[in-house]
């Protein structure tokens, strides 16, 4: 532990911003944009290797790399510290920051219009959403929470396609409301123990008196991060912001911005509101249940690929809430399968479905349309991008030997002994998305190929490249799952240790 | 009368004299720009004064003749450097504007001066005559300034202003006029002491014309911060007076009106009975205030008025702080609502100023008339898009850190339900500020013809832009100059 000197975490979170304030004053050429945005991306994902690498798994510390300022303000009423760490939980949802950023550099390499400000953007996106996840104040958290909404209101709304300046401010104004209910909760907890700092207040909660009832900042916290993850009926700002958003945006969209929900629930919700999370444990459920078949029915009837992609991340969303719900099992062992479930399914379904929005855009930038009906037979055309959207496909239904699998089966497992019929249902899901999932492979990709894609050609090196590492991701961590989970693990562990020791 | 009063009266003082003095000074025909240099020069000596008040160990002796009229605390020095400050970044990006009339360049320096000096007696004012006093030497000359461009809008908005803030003034002095009555005294500090022995033992007889009271003041100020229902005014004149009036008016005037607002509703509204909740009247006028401006703002098409609605739910949003002070939460109350009224100024001054250096606002100040100025002036349209991020509230700037300061103590002083309304106007105040934005960075350019600016006014956009974006980052030292303020004049209380 000695050679990580204090502060990488504030590097890992700020290095992207720097360079976001360099690109904007001092770079003019967009070549030497496109390069140093590779560069300070594969710097970022070389950093949090590192940390992946040298966090202590054993250690007795709740959280690691810990840096802070103590009064950043320090106000009588209001004492707000800079405080950063992470533990099991956060990191390997850093690291898949990290790498799906990467991955959004290389697949905005063919960028013409505004490439100084994209950049820029996707930079600022980079460090709000590191913030999220390495906070351990809740004012910080809360900042880097809404700061993050002004990169993907410019990124959908200049490089979008489609209506997407409405669907901008759709999701704007969505998340805004969500964060509205988010501020009130922080504020209750902080006038009820005086700190917003998140490494005390789980043991600081449990003797202190809330000036609101628990019940009911729980459910603003749910309702702040329902819109985040989403669930039903807070998700109707995702299929428009999905769809429309710039091929990188909607990797980033899917694959990391939802997960800050997923994320939330754990770190506050079940950290802080343990008891009510275990009394509604059943809302978990329900609305997983209902976000499983409800997604799901919708992605069937979807003939646009993008959106039938976004559908299918609801349907996907549900599966981490109904790994929550296990928090009312009176087995820890559950509790703690449960929860990893969940947890790893936000880091599978990050991979799984940043491949696919990746390889739908590839497609969509040959083939200049994403209309179902109007593709046919691109296997013959583009058989690297098949192949790659195939995996993708096949763990999204969670084959056996990719990282979908894992994740479900840890959950359905889970969850099973709690809400058994819940559960049930929930298993159908399974069902339905091999039935869009095949259905959607079979209609763009094998049958009679349309005359007009005679002249496609396949991936390039560069587009392969970041193919190649995420379907490394989705079959290493589906072969060998136990390198996230026994973080995760760690994770989990702190947070129900914290909670109900 | 002692070298001791003039020093405390200093600052007002030299603005006056050199509001003055550029009137004798224009008779001997010398250019336009020399004006705006001596008139900046006074406030910027002004604040000098200010800094020495500040180290200087002159206090208020009793045998002074300014010993009931004039208080001399942080507060009140705080609350005039905001004053001076927003009028010196009006002066410095109005040079461009005063060249475009031929007449009255002095009047125009010197009405800004007066009106300056009556905001910094309003923010210092401890008897209640002057302080009526000081609200029309602030009035009068903004009157004035309404109408400086003669064009039929520009009167009709100076009348209309003329003619309200006559009717609240009268309000406001007749709330006085009670007070006295009831008190035989208009000394702040004497009144404080005389009603609290009136009411010390549970006094009913005279609690409906405390309620009397309470209305007319609350009203009184209610026209001059323009807040719901007394707002009517606001979005005409704001449309009719030239841009740097607007700017002039939307800040500076606010600042010395709450400052009032802060002396009175601590030093003299809680000592009132108990009974009346005059909080919960201002947290419903503060809900009100927020609800209606924000609506309002999502339907205009002219900037200035959709900056008028906005500024009407920014009243809301500090008054919160004012409901915080009737519920015993005072210090960090006032610390909150000078923090975010300093955000405020610097909010509103660059959403302004940079509007009025690249568009003639007198021919069309509509929305659209910004299409495209991402392209055509990047910098300025990156000014606006900031102050335009901030006043949503957006982090890192000094919006971000000034909501959430204001609604933490709001949510500390009791009223949560009035910051759920506030932070579910925050949401809605969202659509129509990025909307700004849109039009500027997404729209094809328009063909509406930009002004060309010198450098002056451009540096002094940047630098408050800058600015708020460093006090985003870093509040804390603001955050601490606003608290020793608010104890200040808890010292007297």
């Amino acid at each position: 532990m000695d050679f990580v000197g204090p502060g990488i975490l504030s590097v890992l979170i700020f290095l992207p911003l720097i360079a976001a304030v360099i690109i904007l004053t001092s770079i003019k050429s967009d070549n030497l944009v496109k390069y140093f945005a590779l560069i300070i991306a594969s710097l970022e994902l070389i950093i949090s290797l590192y940390i992946f690498a040298s966090f202590d798994r054993d250690s007795s510390e709740k959280f690691q790399f810990i840096d802070s300022i103590y009064n950043w303000i320090s106000v009588k009423s209001f004492n707000v510290q800079y405080l950063v760490g992470i533990d099991g939980l956060s990191l390997p949802l850093i690291l898949l920051c990290t790498i799906l950023i990467f991955v959004a550099v290389l697949a905005s390499w063919s960028l013409k219009i505004r490439v100084r400000e994209y950049f820029t953007w996707l930079l600022v996106l980079q460090s709000a959403v590191l913030g999220v996840f390495c906070s351990l104040d809740l004012i910080m958290f809360f900042l880097f929470w809404e700061l993050e909404l002004i990169p993907m209101f410019f990124l959908i709304s200049i490089w979008g396609t489609g209506r997407k300046e409405y669907s901008a401010m759709k999701f704007l104004l969505y998340t805004l409301f969500g964060s509205a209910f988010l501020l009130i909760g922080i504020l209750a907890i902080y006038f009820s123990t005086e700190t917003f700092d998140m490494t005390l207040l789980p043991t600081i909660m449990k003797s202190s008196v809330l000036i609101l009832p628990a019940t009911l900042i729980f459910f603003m916290f749910l309702i702040g991060f329902a819109v985040k993850l989403p669930i039903f009926p807070f998700h109707t700002w995702l299929p428009d912001a999905h769809t429309d958003a710039p091929t990188a945006v909607s990797v980033i969209l899917a694959g990391v911005l939802l997960k800050m929900g997923g994320y939330g629930i754990l770190r506050i919700i079940i950290t802080l509101f343990n008891e009510p999370s275990i009394i509604f444990a059943y809302i978990f459920a329900l609305l997983g249940v209902v976000n499983i078949i409800y997604g799901a029915l919708i992605t069937l009837r979807q003939k646009d690929l993008k959106r039938l992609i976004a559908y299918s991340s609801i349907s996907h969303m549900g599966y981490v809430l109904l790994g929550f719900s296990a928090i009312a099992s009176t087995n820890l062992d559950y509790v703690l399968l449960g929860l990893t479930g969940a947890s790893m399914q936000m880091f599978t379904h990050g991979t799984i479905t940043g491949l696919l929005f990746l390889s739908v855009g590839i497609m969509y930038d040959k083939t200049h349309t994403r209309y179902i009906p109007d593709l046919g037979g691109l296997s013959k055309k583009l058989p690297m991008l098949t192949i790659a959207i195939v995996i993708a496909g096949l763990a999204s239904l969670g084959l056996p030997s990719t990282s979908g699998f894992i994740s479900e089966l840890l959950i359905f497992f889970s969850a099973f002994n709690v809400f058994p019929i819940y559960t049930i249902i929930g298993v159908t899901g399974i069902v339905l998305t091999a039935g869009y999932i095949l259905w959607m492979l079979q209609r763009t990709f094998f049958g009679k190929l349309n005359e007009r894609y005679e002249s496609l050609s396949d991936v390039d090196t560069l587009q392969s490249l970041s193919i190649y590492l995420l379907v490394f991701l989705i079959l290493f961590v589906g072969i060998y799952p136990s390198i996230l989970t026994s973080i995760f693990e760690t994770g989990i562990i702190n947070i129900l240790q914290i909670s109900s020791s | 009368m002692s070298i001791n009063d003039l020093l405390i009266i200093s600052p007002e003082l030299i603005i006056i004299i050199f509001g003055l003095s550029i009137l004798i000074i224009d008779f001997f025909k010398v250019r336009k720009s020399l004006l705006s240099i001596i008139s900046i020069l006074g406030l910027i000596i002004a604040i000098l004064a200010l800094v020495y008040q500040l180290f200087s160990d002159i206090t208020i002796t009793q045998s002074s003749f300014l010993n009931s009229s004039i208080v001399f605390d942080e507060l009140g020095i705080l609350y005039k450097s905001i004053i001076i400050l927003s009028a010196i970044f009006v002066l410095l990006a109005s040079t461009n504007f005063t060249k475009s009339f031929d007449k009255y360049t002095s009047e125009f320096y010197s009405l800004i001066l007066l009106s300056t000096s009556g905001m910094m007696f309003l923010s210092s004012a401890s008897e209640l005559i002057l302080l009526y006093l000081s609200i029309e030497l602030t009035t009068l000359p903004l009157i004035a300034l309404c109408a400086i461009n003669k064009t039929n809008k520009s009167a009709e908005s100076s009348m209309k202003f003329l003619i309200l803030a006559s009717i609240s003034s009268a309000i406001l002095l007749y709330g006085i006029v009670l007070l006295y009555g009831l008190t035989g005294t208009t000394d702040i500090q004497l009144i404080t002491t005389v009603l609290t022995d009136l009411f010390k033992n549970g006094d009913t007889q005279n609690i409906p014309i405390s309620i009397l009271i309470i209305t007319l003041i609350i009203t009184g100020f209610g026209f001059k911060i323009s807040a719901v229902p007394f707002q009517m005014w606001t979005p005409d004149v704001y449309e009719g007076s030239p841009i740097s009036i607007t700017a002039f008016l939307s800040v500076a005037s606010k600042a010395a009106a709450f400052a009032a607002l802060i002396r009175i509703s601590t030093l003299i509204f809680p000592n009132l009975p108990q009974e009346i909740s005059w909080g919960d009247i201002i947290a419903i006028i503060s809900a009100i205030s927020m609800t209606i401006g924000n609506f309002s703002a999502i339907l205009q098409n002219s900037f200035k008025r959709m900056m008028a609605y906005s500024t009407i739910a920014h009243a809301g949003y500090l008054l919160i702080a004012i409901a915080g002070i009737s519920s015993g939460v005072i210090s960090d109350s006032i610390s909150t609502l000078s923090f975010y009224l300093i955000g405020y100024s610097l909010m509103n001054l660059t959403a302004f100023l940079s509007v009025m250096i690249v568009l003639n606002t007198n021919k069309d100040d509509s929305i659209k008339s910004l299409s495209g100025l991402g392209k055509t002036s990047p910098l300025i349209a990156f000014c606006i898009a900031i102050s335009m991020i901030a006043l949503t509230g957006f982090p890192p700037t000094v919006g971000f850190i000034g909501k959430l300061y204001l609604f933490s103590v709001g949510f500390n002083a009791g009223f949560t339900w009035l910051i759920f309304v506030a932070l579910l106007n925050s949401v809605i105040s969202a659509y129509y500020y990025l909307r700004v934005i849109k039009v500027m960075y997404f729209n094809t350019p328009s063909k509406t013809k930009l002004l060309q600016s010198d450098v002056v006014p451009k540096f002094a956009i940047v630098f408050l832009s800058f600015l708020i974006i460093l006090l985003g980052i870093l509040p804390n030292p603001i955050i601490e100059i606003t608290i020793s303020a608010a104890e200040s004049i808890l010292v007297l209380k």
